[in-house]
């Protein structure tokens, strides 16, 4: 019996290759037909698309890398000093720098115009000392720190407004305010959370405390500025509503839902300007239990960490850590209950909201949700701790579509301007918080990491693992096209008082027994190098690097000193070195900058009295 | 060589274009050296004017008007540093530039065919004049080397024109577009000559 004949066996064949080959096309092109090697290959010479701006945790700085490569390009030294560039040796950095020699440093905050990221200054807070710095994206250098008063433990920040018009601040660690010796079992009498505003100027981005809202004792944790329709409020994750002050690790965690506090900073504005404040160490603080419709209290499950509001303004999406939802609630239900006075109570003359009234949603993203962010296909991308993965979700429909390992402990996540008006989409930054085992062991302390996940297609593709030196707990990614840094500073525009701009102005002056030493540095030699001072000589040497060629950077290094600095092409750095011991002290370029670079040194004498 | 005593008018309208093409060569460079290293992909260019000297940086963007990046470079071997005031050539060049075309002018203007050709022999001798000078500076750099040099090299010439490996450099040098006018300029004249031979066996 034949049930196919020879021709027909013939056709068969070629329509099954035929179905097959159609099969195999419409596979490659669902996974972008490149393999995770090549999606994330950046061949030599060529550059990253993307800048990722990660927090640097407690060793106070700032790591920049390029993406997909997740290559480090450079460690921007903020609240701590960097002994190879001069952060906290130069006099000006010192400045900047403070008495405090560390800092803990936690969520980078691009500065945005319109909503979106403007590539002009990258903000990060110190949750340690209460500070909040800037740094100048021409320049990759910190440019300003100030320290805000009355918060304890600044974590909530900066966070700016769309138009970076503040820059907030608050509470992790509540304290009296002002802060003062009491018990500290009366914390729920006398300690206070605050939250802060900093002002931002628009062109020289100098900040400066605007106001401040005097809070109940929670412990403020994110948050995130509405925007579009949200636009005017701000909104702030907070946990410990339980007020304690022992072994929050079981106390804090008792009560179902903690809050998420709305702010009207527009309203907020408007009674700073009708003078409803006090002023507490030189800030102009509100009291809510004074002015009324400036916060609200939203219910939120669980000890909330983010507090995340989507690209179009309408959603705040707060990730109750302890629960197994992320809970998503509608501005416009919040504007509604606050106009139909839907409350549950108050705290401290702020009224709560009734959490059935403004909740919009629970997403069954899974354990741990921790901290949101967005696409540009209206999906939501949620962190799980305690899961360690990633959930992938749709604004709308609340329906989870995917979810994905990360290894291990997720905290925060980044997408390509993923906390803005216009995400990008394509990647996402998994910043985990554990990675043992997935890098050759370099004992006890394991490396801290970052993984690269492919969004762009249905399924998330996991693509790459790489360490990031400094502890990411956010991270910012931005186009790389919005970000031009100047290249060298050219010496023209150089109005450093002590610039020397040729080697015939090179000179030393002495006033008593300060001597200022006006130091040219060019390949190969600096001018003057040779040098007499006396014992109890204060000198300060006043370099300036004449070089205009890109990359050529010297360095400032005394023998038997704390003396070393860069100085880069066009720029003057001064350096302050006590000559306080009779002797020879060598001193060299450290920064290597030519054929002679071994050959740049001079000589220090120091005379006895 | 017949030339004609009175020139045509369309001759005298080609003299005048030889004027208005040597003008923008006050202003054009007239000549270009440009250093090509590895850790400079792009080329550093040095443009020489009529009274100047600018050194361009693809990287930056800057343009100077004194070879700083070339110098710095020139010292490892210890050539002499190019300071634009050693120059006396910046000085009167633009006014030469400038006579020779008020020459031109002038020749068309009076259409006399020895008072133009006078005029075009003046200019290629100017131009043979200069080529040389900027052989012999050329030469002089290339050979007057400071023998405290970092890096001892052997006397050189660099190219007037075309391309020379140095060390890490390859040295590449070219006309610049003002040479270029200049010399569209010059070729007019033997032109003029076929165009009025011909003209004359034609009538
Ligand atoms: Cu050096």
């Amino acid at each position: 019996m034949r049930f196919i004949s020879h021709g027909n066996t013939m056709k068969f064949l070629c329509l099954s290759i035929f179905v097959v080959f159609v099969w195999l096309l419409f596979a490659c092109k669902e996974g972008g037909g490149q393999s995770p090697a090549e999606k994330v290959y950046v061949p030599p010479g060529k550059l990253d698309s993307y800048y990722a701006f990660l927090s640097g945790g407690h060793s106070g700085q700032v790591g920049v890398f390029g993406l997909p490569s997740g290559r480090l390009l450079r460690i921007i030294p903020v609240f701590a000093a960097d002994v190879a560039v001069g952060w906290g040796i130069d006099e000006e950095s010192k400045q900047i720098m403070g008495d405090y020699i560390w800092g803990d440093a936690h969520h980078p905050a691009l500065s945005e115009t319109n909503g979106d990221y403007d590539g002009r200054w990258l903000f990060i807070n110190d949750t340690a000392n209460g500070r909040i710095a800037r740094i100048n994206l021409k320049r990759f250098v910190t440019e300003e720190i100030i320290q805000i008063p009355n918060v304890g433990g600044n974590h909530a920040s900066p966070f700016l407004t769309p138009n970076t018009e503040y820059v907030v601040g608050a509470t992790r660690f509540s304290i009296p305010v002002p802060n003062r010796d009491v018990p500290v079992d009366s914390y729920r009498e006398n300690f206070n959370g605050v939250i802060a505003f900093v002002s931002v100027d628009k062109d020289t981005g100098h900040m400066e405390t605007a106001f401040q809202i005097l809070m109940p004792p929670f412990d403020y944790d994110l948050a995130d500025a509405g925007k579009q329709v949200s636009y005017g409020w701000a909104f702030f994750s907070s946990y410990n509503t339980e007020e304690a002050y022992k072994d929050l690790e079981v106390e804090a965690s008792q009560k179902d839902k903690d809050f998420i506090a709305a702010v009207n900073w527009k309203a907020a504005e408007e009674a700073i300007k009708e003078g409803k404040f006090k002023e507490i160490n030189g800030v102009k603080v509100i009291d809510p239990r004074e002015v009324k419709g400036i916060v609200y209290f939203i219910p939120t499950p669980k000890s909330p960490h983010g507090a995340d509001v989507s690209p179009d303004g309408k959603y705040i999406v707060g990730g109750g850590k302890l629960a197994a939802v992320a809970c998503v609630h509608a501005f416009d239900n919040m504007m509604e209950a606050i106009k139909k006075g839907d409350f549950d109570g108050e705290v401290m003359g702020i009224p709560i909201l009734k959490y059935e009234s403004v909740r919009a949603a629970e997403v069954p993203v899974g354990l741990g949700p921790l901290h949101t962010q967005f696409d540009d296909q209206g999906y939501a991308y949620t962190s799980l701790f305690v899961d360690s993965a990633v959930a992938k979700w749709k604004l709308g429909t609340w329906e989870v579509v995917d979810k994905i390992p990360v290894y291990y402990n997720i905290g925060h996540l980044a997408t390509i301007h993923g906390d803005t008006t216009k995400p990008r989409g394509k990647f996402l930054l998994a910043l985990n918080k554990i990675a043992k085992g997935r890098y050759l062991p370099v004992g006890p302390s394991h490396p801290e990491s970052a993984q690269l996940i492919d969004i762009s297609g249905k399924k998330m593709e996991m693509l790459l693992d790489f360490p990031t030196q400094v502890e990411p707990h956010y991270g910012q990614i931005i186009d790389s096209a919005l970000i031009k840094p100047e290249l060298i500073y050219p010496l023209d525009q150089n109005n450093n008082p002590y610039a020397t701009k040729s080697a015939d102005q090179t000179r030393v002056e002495r006033d008593g027994n300060r001597v200022d030493v006006y130091m040219i540095a060019i390949r190969s030699h600096f001018t003057p190098n040779v040098l007499e001072f006396q014992e109890g000589d204060t000198v300060y040497f006043h370099v300036t690097n004449l070089e205009q060629d890109v990359d050529i950077t010297h360095g400032f290094g005394i023998n038997f000193s704390n003396v070393d600095m860069q100085i880069e092409p066009g720029e003057t750095k001064t350096v302050k070195w006590g000559a306080d011991k009779p002797g020879i002290y060598p001193f060299y370029c450290t920064n290597f900058c030519s054929a002679l670079h071994q050959e740049m040194q001079g000589y220090i004498r120091v005379t006895a009295k | 060589m017949i030339v004609p005593s009175r020139l045509s008018k369309r001759v005298r309208i080609l003299i005048f274009v030889a004027a208005l093409l040597i003008i923008p060569a006050i202003f054009l460079p007239i000549w270009t050296i440009t250093l090509v290293a590895p850790q400079y992909p792009q080329g550093i260019k040095m443009s020489i004017y009529a009274n100047k000297l600018t050194e361009y940086n693809p990287e930056t963007g800057m343009t100077i008007n004194t070879p700083r990046l070339i110098n710095g470079l020139n010292h490892y071997i210890g050539m002499h540093e190019i300071r634009p005031n050693e120059f006396k050539e910046f000085r009167w060049l633009p006014y030469a530039i400038l006579a020779f075309s008020v020459l031109a002018l002038v020749s068309a203007v009076v259409g006399r065919g020895l008072f133009a050709t006078l005029g075009w022999i003046l200019f290629i001798l100017f131009a043979v004049f200069m080529i040389g000078d900027f052989y012999r500076w050329l030469y002089e750099y290339g050979h007057n080397l400071n023998p405290q040099a970092a890096i001892k090299i052997d006397p050189y010439m660099p190219p007037a024109i075309g391309w020379k490996q140095l060390a890490n450099f390859k040295v590449i040098s070219l006309p610049g577009s003002g040479s270029i006018l200049m010399f569209f300029a010059a070729v007019l004249g033997p032109i003029i000559l076929w165009l009025e031979s011909r003209q004359k066996k034609l009538s």
